[in-house]
């Protein structure tokens, strides 16, 4: 029974584990990003408002199947008004104090990076915005071109779920949930 | 032996329309519909239709491997991680036609469900909801995932503590956490706020007995029952989440899925033994015979109904649904005459080859001989068995099947024929074939001195001690009896109820005894009043043999040819069970008829023990009626959005069906269209035309039953309105009589008018004819005319003959025009110039008239109008040849204009001014352009619309 070989396949770690170490010791090789893209869509009633910056950061082991990724919020320009940034800076995301947004976590299905091809993966991770950090699943698209990833993902964010408040009147002109849009490329 | 469907009795659906599809999942929503999930289809199943909806395009080539309804949305979960959803399937279904090709045209198909996070790439196992209301998924292979408030979470072993990540089956229990299989244990978890995971395993270290769970399963107490791979199936208590029940020796296989009635009844589908159902208050495993379905069929997953069927899919497409409610009992003696579950849930069976006592393997006789046994009785305190045969006397038995006592027919017990045995700790009533024996239960010592006059020698069928310390006696010769505070009462025709003969008591949950007599129905009796059943209450036969209440309270009429269930909390509402609902063919012999503590009721015949089983859970009666389409000139309409309809939208149809899977071509329907039909119409056709349907208010009511009895039946309505069309709409009429009634009004006043301006009209034309007229032949034109023609006589009598034709000409005309409304402009210029020829001979130079119209002389004016304008000018003005008067008459803008130089005379002739007042007042009466008179220091202009 499948089952069956899934319970013994428990003391199948300890090679896994010794593999995982000699993996590490010899460096074997991440995926890396400088310079992501991130753009930030708030579409209220009465107003557009759109934010991009290209400095995200971000690095996935092809191994562990882990990622993380961050960005510093301060470096986000393109809004409507140089006031509107401030707003966003200060009273909003409130950079002084939580000057990074990141997400790190597992990729949710075995992905073997390494091979051509596109490919739709989940990650599993704990997004981290404002100081909160909240349990997400996306959904991004791979796409690995000549040893390079391309790396597109599409989600949206509540302000609410990260304690980032905005006074209801001024939700005619910000939008309740922020799309954010991810564009990167990945370098081994 | 007499041929008898094996129990349960189970019906094979015929999946022949699938096509060979092997369904691989089975569901049953919350209105009662079954769904069956398979590798191209959903289908949902009325009991005779398979209406399938297909997946959607982008799930060409999978298999459906969970169902669920979720918030009215049906969900169906994918081989391949997919998640599709149907909406409110109801409105939205076609009316199935049968044909399948032609109704998964017709349906729509199923909606991929994309939530942002993606969906899984593993099976998806099983749904399931927690009471704050977030949906759970199971997969094989990645664990759990939540969908709360429109966000999808992820519970797996490496990161949660999952006890797994190939999950099984999951199931939400009574303290509102989800239960999820594993192979390595059941992981109880639990999202209690956005977010937030709570995950607790219970593993071998926690008891368990086999860490491979396969199916899960809550029962009426919503504790969690599992299935597991080797060591059979268990019970966990939801509150303590301790292990509280375990099959003891199980040998069975693999369980593959198990499902639970009541709390004391599981059924499980197994790897070795086909479907086997265990009763655990007894630890008593069942294995069905062999040769039956359930015993051999690879069966993958098992399901209860509404109604209390147990469905099972099992291979080759085979559906199979069975009343286990009902389970038959062959024994090996024949002949059953009494019937009796002792305190710790033994069976004592009294059959005319003796009395037997159920062990460990079967039936045991339970008396070295074999006796007659015709009834059965246990004391109160359980010691004691007592059993009565035909003839001879009574045996009494400890529980262990020690013969205490016999008591022979003789001195102590004068009839040895014991039909019935009643009783409580201090006395027995023994109902022979000669009247009663009261026995104390300690002594034995016989009591018989008050009851003669009652009951005598009477044959006394049965005995009944019922709630509230009364004996009753079912006779033979004298009726019903009853012993109560030291007295018998016999109920004679005095009391209105002229019986002799009666065969079997009982009594209902409100202390109504019920009895039977000998064809002559069943009463009810509530202390005060007999109430008489017959066949017109729509009992089955009158020829009851067997009586007893079940533990929901409902009356069990055993009859030669099956049993009925009447439930004497709803008027008329008999159910009878034969072979055609899924209960074997039974013949209850008189009184052979037990109701056990579970509330069960034991019949037993010629051949065997019937039982019919009461749960927990309350199963439904009746089919459930439904609308399932409404249409107007046959095109569907979305009921359940659209009841209103235009007035030439009045032909209607409407679709309904009573699911009644236990016997669904019983069912019949009774429908009336309330604002149309004026009665009931009682069918067994699933459709209802109504054309052209007046402008109205109406609702249709439909109801179902399965024995044509429609008292008390649940009933379906829809209401709709049939709009009067807009000319019979209240506002269109006040519209209509109010435009009505003003244009009636315009058209008076009009006329009126019309009357009016005519009358005057001909007031003025008259006037003027007579003013006309009066200058005309007014003296002081006649004489000056008279000088002119002296004058030109002797001067020169030609000019003068000429001139009186003229003047005679003048007069003509004006006689022949006056009459006419109206003349050509070319006849008054020709009377003009006659005029003019007139006034030139007698004013010579001081005269002229300048005509500029006699080049365009189309048109019309009033007679005489110009020539009065004419005749006004010389009467007004001083005419010399100093100073000569010049009249223009030209034309301008439609008008003819008259336009005169001004000298006024110093001493104006006397004037009544009538002659251009008159002009004036007849243009307007002729509803033309007013006549325009412009007067200067110069010129005095009169200008004449031309008509």
């Amino acid at each position: 029974m499948k089952s069956f070989m899934k319970t013994k396949s428990r003391w199948l770690w300890i090679p896994l584990v010794i593999t995982n170490i000699t993996c590490t010791l010899a460096q074997i090789a991440v995926y890396k990003c400088e310079n992501g893209k991130v753009l930030l869509h708030s579409d209220a009633s009465l107003e557009v408002i759109q934010a991009r910056c290209n400095k995200l950061k971000g690095v996935i082991d092809p191994v562990n199947q882990t990622f993380a990724w961050s960005v510093e919020v301060r470096f986000f320009e393109g809004f409507n008004s140089p006031l509107q940034r401030e707003h966003f800076n200060e009273n909003y995301m409130e950079t002084g104090k939580y000057p990074k947004a990141s997400f790190s976590g597992k990729i949710i299905e075995k992905t073997d990076f390494s091979q051509p091809g596109l490919k739709i993966i989940r990650a599993k991770g704990k997004l981290n915005i404002h100081g909160v950090e909240q349990e997400r699943i996306l959904k991004c698209q791979v796409e690995n071109k000549g040893g390079q990833l391309f790396i597109k993902a599409e989600f949206t964010v509540p302000v609410a779920d990260h304690n980032i408040a905005i006074p209801k009147i001024v939700h005619q002109k910000i939008a309740e949930e922020i799309k954010v849009t991810v564009d990167a490329i990945m370098i081994e | 032996m007499q041929a008898l469907a094996q129990t349960p009795v189970v019906r094979a659906h015929a999946t022949a329309d699938l096509g060979n599809v092997q369904p691989s999942c089975i569901y049953h929503d919350t209105n009662g519909w079954l769904w069956l999930g398979a590798q191209h289809a959903v289908y949902r199943y009325d009991g005779q239709i398979f209406m399938p909806i297909k997946f959607p395009d982008t799930v060409k080539d999978a298999t459906v491997s969970a169902l669920f309804e979720w918030q009215g949305t049906l969900f169906a979960g994918f081989q391949n991680g997919y998640i599709a959803s149907l909406e409110n399937a109801a409105g939205k279904l076609p009316v199935p036609s049968g044909d399948i090709q032609e109704d998964t045209r017709r349906a729509p198909a199923l909606h991929p469900w994309v939530p942002e996070e993606g969906l899984p790439k593993v099976p998806i196992t099983g749904f399931c909801t927690d009471p704050q209301g977030a949906l759970w998924i199971a997969t094989y292979g990645e664990g759990l995932y939540v969908w709360k408030n429109k966000r999808l979470y992820n519970f797996n072993q490496a990161d949660d503590g999952l006890a797994g990540n190939d999950i099984y089956d999951l199931s939400c229990a009574a303290d509102g956490q989800v239960w999820a299989a594993t192979d390595a244990g059941i992981s109880i978890c639990a999202m209690p706020e956005q977010g937030i995971k709570k995950v607790h395993n219970l593993t071998k270290a926690d008891g368990l007995p086999d860490e491979l769970i396969v199916a899960l399963c809550t029962d009426q107490q919503k504790n969690i029952w599992a299935g597991t791979n080797e060591k059979g199936v268990f019970r966990i208590h939801a509150g303590t989440q301790k292990i509280d029940y375990q099959i003891p020796d199980w040998k069975h296989g693999q369980v593959n899925d198990l499902c639970v009635f009541g709390d004391h009844e599981v059924w499980i589908s197994t790897e070795k033994a086909g479907i086997i159902w265990v009763e655990t208050a007894k630890n008593a495993i069942h294995l069905m015979p062999k040769g039956h379905l359930f015993a051999s069929a690879k069966v993958r997953a098992i399901s209860k109904d509404r109604e209390g069927l147990l469905w099972a899919i099992a291979d080759r497409s085979t559906l199979y649904s069975a009343n286990v409610r009902f389970s038959f009992w062959p024994t090996p003696f024949s002949n059953i005459q009494a019937i009796l579950s002792d305190q710790s849930g033994r069976m004592w069976i009294g059959s005319r080859e003796g009395l037997y006592v159920q062990g460990l393997q079967g039936y045991k006789p339970a008396l070295p001989k074999t006796e007659n046994i015709v009834s059965l009785w246990e004391s109160p305190s359980g010691s004691e068995i007592w059993a009565g045969t035909l003839g001879n006397g009574l045996f009494i038995l400890n529980p262990a099947g020690k013969v205490l006592k016999h008591l022979p027919e003789g001195k102590s017990l004068p009839n040895g024929s014991i039909l019935s045995i009643a009783g409580n700790e201090h006395e027995v009533w023994l109902a022979t074939l000669g009247g009663v024996s009261r026995v104390n239960q300690q002594t034995l010592k016989l009591d018989q001195t008050e009851s003669s006059e009652f009951l005598g020698s009477y044959y006394v069928y049965k005995v009944f001690s019922d709630s509230r310390g009364r004996v009753w006696f079912g006779t033979d010769g004298n009726g019903l009896v009853v012993y109560d505070q030291g007295k018998f009462t016999a109920y004679t025709e005095a009391n209105g109820l002229p019986l002799r003969t009666i065969y079997c008591i009982t009594e209902d949950a409100q202390s109504n005894i019920w009895f039977s007599t000998d064809r002559d129905g069943l009463y009810k009796f509530d202390g005060q009043v007999f109430k008489r059943f017959t066949t017109a209450n729509h009992l089955h036969s009158l020829n009851i043999t067997a009586l007893a209440t079940n533990g929901k309270g409902k009356i069990i009429i055993g009859y030669e040819d099956g049993f009925d269930i009447l439930d004497p909390s709803r008027v008329d509402h008999v159910n009878f069970c034969g072979p055609n609902n899924g209960a074997p063919k039974l013949e209850v012999n008189l009184n052979a008829a037990w109701t056990d503590q579970q509330g069960n009721v034991w019949l037993g015949n010629q051949v065997g023990i019937l039982r019919f089983a009461t749960y927990l859970e309350q199963f439904i009666d009746d089919p459930q009626p439904g609308i399932t389409g409404v249409s107007t000139f046959f095109n569907p309409v979305d009921f359940q959005q659209v009841n209103t309809f235009d007035y030439d939208q009045n032909f209607l149809q409407f679709n309904f069906l009573g699911l009644w899977y236990s016997n669904p071509d019983a069912v019949r329907y009774r429908y009336r269209l309330e604002g149309f039909d004026p009665e009931w119409k009682i069918s067994k056709d699933h459709t209802a035309s109504y054309p052209r349907l007046p402008p109205g208010n109406y609702t249709f009511r439909v109801q179902t039953s399965e024995h044509g009895n429609f008292e008390n039946v649940p009933e379906a309505s829809w209401s709709f309105t049939i709009r009067p069309p807009f000319w019979m709409q209240w506002w269109f009429i006040l519209l209509a009589v109010l435009t009505a009634f003003t244009v009636l009004a315009y058209f008076v006043r009009l006329r009126e008018l019309r009357v009016k301006r005519e009358a005057s009209f001909k007031r003025e034309k008259v006037l003027s004819q007579f003013e006309t007229l009066k200058s005309q032949i007014n003296p002081h034109f006649l004489f000056n005319s008279f000088n002119t023609l002296i004058t030109i006589i002797e001067e020169n009598p030609k000019i003068a003959v000429e001139y009186v034709e003229h003047l005679s000409d003048f007069y003509r005309s004006i006689m022949v025009y006056r009459e006419r409304d109206l003349i050509s402009l070319n006849e008054e210029m020709e009377l003009v110039h006659t005029f003019e020829f007139l006034l030139k001979k007698r004013y010579e130079n001081g005269f002229h008239l300048i005509d500029r119209v006699s080049d365009h002389l189309s048109g019309q004016v009033m007679p005489l109008s110009l020539q009065i304008l004419v005749e006004n000018a010389v009467k007004h003005n001083v005419i010399s040849s100093s100073k000569p008067l010049t009249i223009e008459i030209f034309k301008e803008n439609g008008h003819v204009v008259v336009k005169n130089n001004m000298q006024r005379k110093i001493k104006p002739e006397a004037s009544t001014h009538f002659g251009l007042q008159s002009l004036k007042n007849r243009y307007q009466l002729l509803g033309e352009q007013p006549v325009v008179v412009e007067e200067t220091d110069q010129f005095f202009t009169v200008k004449i619309p031309l008509l």
